[in-house]
């Protein structure tokens, strides 16, 4: 058992260390800022190691972590985290650097925005993504359908007007 | 094929770029799952941060300490000698020669790329922005601030404006400086960052002032000729983010003290314009050109070519004139909605390949004539490209519906393109992201099934045949390899469920 700890532990490392520019990528879409984000991260790897003997290996541990991750940077917002199970109600603000950078990306709705950044910027698969947000793997996928269709015809627009 | 992909992910670039390891500290991740605390807490840097700003109130009220001058110096004028500035790197050369693709001639910064520098960083709100700077032959100047702002501006049109703009004897011109802001919020019109350009060479000091009667000194740099302006790029602090201690103006004066230029920041009132909608009956007046402006013919000396059914002809003024007339049905079947149309230069710098385009989104018809500015002349190629979508294997074998090379060097550039295109579609599909995930014996179950496109290679450095996608599978990933016909290789390197390397771009891009 402690065996399996301390690879697990390992693994969790290896994904700071391999994937951490991409942790920090995500968690500035949500907080707005890069300190904050590396933060956020940082906090999100505290609780991984922390919790990590309740995972149970249901699913992929990097998907644990990016909950992990995903979560701390909710709570760097100081508004409600995604509960466990819960309901996507865009209960944070987007950040207001998020928004002037792109008043696209910020309009789209919370869980639309999770699940365009983890595919996006994480690189995840549809399954990686669902267990990350706890949600079904249908919603990712209907998910990201509906917001690639309004960036889509909403970029087109405006290269349009352009 | 327009690629959407793309377009979303230089939507997502700019909320947030993807940065280095830098600030990777498992050692203190691991202190904390431990219970150890952090070595100096948020709470107590602010502790510490605000003794310290305590010190310098007392040092500044203090004549005597002498260090008042000292410190004021950090918040005023530094001058930058434009010859002592580094370089401006690679990527930002890039940025300013693109400053000018789709702008007329007469709108045309005009950038003269090889004498970018790099200026200063302006440490900003936590983050770093670094200021580059580049001479234009119209006279003037452009910036660009990293994750910020940048722009151009002409000297000339400047003087122009100084003679037909009476300022009130006592007044100053109201473009010496040059500001723009961001504000509080959305929804709010209190200024929250500002950044701009000060015109004037006799500014020694800005000051903010402030709708509560104090006001602050703010530091500003000033490079020399040829650029010779002063950029200044500041958060407003917290304390005048509310209403009744909002920014107010910024004013700067010379070494005597005297007002040289002011920006006042207006309150912003919403403007709300009625259309009068067209009478019944009445006639419709005539539809826009599609650019707003009249395209003429294309002038001599002229570039032809001819493929996939079109032929064009290119003009030195920029005008491609396309002929569809002669292109397949199965073609035009899929050249529906907007297309897009355009042409290309690829020149080389130390990134390496750098194709220069310009495309504009344009309806089919037997004749499509376009205008470009801004892309080098002669052209190495034109394209017509479908909006249909992006699935692996590509309608067109990820050829864009109409490719008409110029030269060899853009008839090159095509067949390089089709196959990172392929490769790229195929490892961004559903099934390229599935097989991260497999080991070998199961990713070598699904690979045998996709089918004869997918050929398994002897190892790692061996290369398919053209037309064919290459894989081999190693003990911690699957590398995937497609040969162009030109002999160009391109491949991408899973490990351990993750992209570790590939050299897609700039043909395409792989997530």
């Amino acid at each position: 058992m402690r065996q399996r700890r301390d690879r697990r532990l390992d693994e969790i490392e290896g994904l700071y260390r391999s994937r951490f520019p991409y942790f920090v990528q995500v968690a500035q879409a949500v907080v707005g800022d890069r300190e904050r984000a590396v933060e956020a991260v940082q906090d999100g790897f505290v609780d991984a190691i922390r919790g990590h003997a309740g995972f149970r290996g249901e699913g992929s541990l990097e998907a644990w972590v990016w909950r992990a991750v995903v979560n701390a940077a909710l709570k760097a917002t100081r508004r409600p985290l995604v509960e466990v199970g819960g309901e996507f109600d865009d209960a944070y603000e987007v950040p207001r650097s998020v928004f002037e950078a792109s008043p696209l990306v910020a309009s789209l709705p919370e869980r639309q925005r999770l699940v365009v950044f983890l595919r996006y910027y994480a690189g995840l698969d549809y399954r990686a993504i669902a267990e990350a947000l706890e949600i079904e793997v249908g919603t990712v996928s209907a998910s990201l359908a509906t917001a690639h269709a309004s960036i889509r015809k909403a970029l087109l627009e405006v290269d349009a007007d352009g | 094929m327009v690629d959407v992909d793309a377009l979303i992910l230089g939507e997502l670039e700019l909320v947030s770029p993807l940065g280095g390891f830098e600030e990777t500290n498992w050692a203190e991740v691991l202190d904390r799952a431990q219970g150890r605390r952090r070595a100096l807490s948020r709470r107590r840097l602010l502790i510490a941060l605000a003794l310290l700003g305590l010190l310098v109130a007392v040092l500044l009220a203090t004549p005597a300490f002498g260090v008042r001058s000292l410190i004021l110096d950090l918040f005023g004028r530094t001058n930058i000698a434009f010859k002592a500035t580094k370089p401006a790197p690679t990527i930002v050369l890039r940025q300013f020669a693109e400053l000018g693709v789709g702008a007329p001639p007469s709108m045309a910064p005009q950038a003269i790329v090889s004498e970018a520098r790099t200026v200063t960083t302006f440490h900003v709100n936590g983050k770093s922005h670094t200021l580059w700077v580049a001479p234009t032959r119209r006279g003037g100047f452009c910036w660009t601030l990293s994750e910020v702002i940048g722009g151009c501006l002409n000297r000339s049109d400047l003087a122009r404006a100084y003679r037909n703009f009476k300022v009130p004897k006592g007044d100053v011109h109201p473009e010496l400086l040059s500001l723009s802001f961001v504000a509080v919020s959305p929804s709010s019109s209190l200024v929250g960052d500002v950044e701009g350009v000060v015109l004037t060479t006799k500014a020694t000091r800005l000051t903010a002032e402030f709708r509560d009667g104090s006001s602050l000194d703010l530091p500003f740099v000033f490079v020399s000729p040829p650029i010779n302006a002063g950029f200044v790029y500041w958060a407003v602090p917290r304390a005048h983010r509310a209403s009744s201690t909002a920014l107010r103006a910024i004013t700067a004066r010379d070494a005597h003290g005297d007002v040289v230029a002011r920006y006042v920041f207006l309150p912003i009132k919403q403007v709300h314009i009625h259309v009068q909608p067209p009478k019944p009956g009445a006639p419709l007046p005539p539809p826009p050109s599609p650019l707003g402006f009249h395209i003429p013919a294309p002038t001599a000396p002229f570039q032809r070519g001819s493929a996939d059914g079109a032929s064009i002809t290119v003009g030195s003024n920029g005008v491609v004139v396309f002929d569809t007339t002669g292109v397949s049905t199965v073609r035009k079947a899929l050249l529906t909605g907007r297309l897009g149309v355009g042409c290309f230069t690829i020149a080389h710098d130390q990134l390496g390949i750098w194709p220069r385009e310009l495309t504009v989104l344009r309806g089919f018809g037997p004749i499509i004539k376009i205008r470009l500015f801004g892309v080098p002349h002669p052209y190495d190629g034109c394209e017509i490209e479908a909006t249909y979508g992006h699935t692996w294997p590509d309608k067109f074998g990820s050829h864009g519906a109409v490719e008409i090379p110029l030269t060899a060097t853009g008839s090159t550039f095509f067949a390089d393109r089709a196959a990172a295109r392929d490769l790229a579609l195929f490892v961004r599909s559903k099934r390229g992201h599935a097989l991260r995930s497999e080991n070998g014996a199961s990713a070598q179950r699904d690979l045998a099934k996709i089918g004869p496109r997918l050929v398994r290679l002897a190892s790692p450095a061996a290369t398919p045949p053209v037309g064919k996608i290459g894989y081999a599978i190693t003990t911690s990933g699957i590398v995937f390899v497609e040969e162009s016909e030109t002999g160009k290789r391109f491949d991408v390197v899973i490990e351990n469920g993750h992209i570790k390397r590939q050299n897609i771009k700039p043909y395409g891009f792989v997530f």
